[in-house]
């Protein structure tokens, strides 16, 4: 895995930039993803200015040029001006569904920890691991977050995010090397998990 | 009285300007809900 990982809470506030124009034309305000794809799907936006609130619009994956360490590139001002009935659709019927505090569980029964962040590899929009707090007999350093690699496909199931048994040996507490971590265990799943 | 209405303005704004930033802030990361099978979370 050779593109830049980002956690979904850094791209939280980062202006969207048009190409075009060189114009801010919103802020980032939620991530959107499948978990059952495992792939980013866009962002709700806020409008831009100071006592400006959220906008109507959405901005799909598909639309975005780019995503960097301190704004999200656009094409055009259409990317967030057209109407992306599908992912405005998603957002409606989840806007309630926050995954920051939820509790991820292998399918062999152990609790690893609580979600505080979600990996992603901004050049595909595969969401690649999450990060957790949690169980201390897994961190390699004390107090540092866990960082667990997850399957391409991935279960949903309660308020639970479910993962193989097998990823506790990738585990990692730093993105540095993660992305290493994730292909090692993604290679080692039986075919089409 | 002008002083009272005054101030009752200047809390009503402060107020308002809170609300407003708290919306503007919350944003997280949500997960769609899956289309079909599975469980809703």
């Amino acid at each position: 895995m050779s593109g830049l990982l980002f956690r979904a809470t850094d791209l939280n506030g980062l202006p969207v930039v048009s190409i075009d124009s060189g114009e801010a034309l919103a802020d980032v305000k939620d991530i959107v993803y499948s978990a059952e794809k495992s792939a980013l799907l866009g962002f709700t936006l806020n409008k831009r200015g100071f006592l400006a609130g959220p906008m109507k619009n959405v901005l799909a994956y598909a639309d975005v040029a780019a995503i960097g360490r301190d704004a999200v590139m656009v094409k055009s001002e259409a990317a967030v001006t057209k109407k992306a009935d599908a992912l405005v659709a998603v957002v409606d019927e989840s806007s309630a569904r926050n995954v920051i505090g939820n509790d991820v569980l292998t399918d062999g029964g152990q609790r690893l920890g609580t979600v505080i962040d979600v990996v992603i590899e901004v050049t595909s929009g595969d969401i690649v691991g999450y990060e957790l707090t949690g169980d201390a007999t897994l961190q390699a350093h004390a107090g540092r977050p866990l960082l667990i690699p997850i399957p391409a496909t991935l279960a949903v199931s309660g308020t639970a995010l479910m993962v193989p048994a097998g990823v506790e040996p990738f585990i990692r507490d730093d993105l540095s090397g993660f992305g290493a971590a994730v292909d090692e265990f993604r290679a080692q799943l039986p075919e089409g998990a | 009285m002008l002083i009272a209405v005054i101030l009752i303005l200047i809390v009503v704004a402060l107020v308002a300007f809170v609300v407003i930033q708290r919306r503007r802030r919350a944003g997280g990361i949500i997960v769609a809900k899956p289309k079909r099978g599975g469980s809703s979370q």
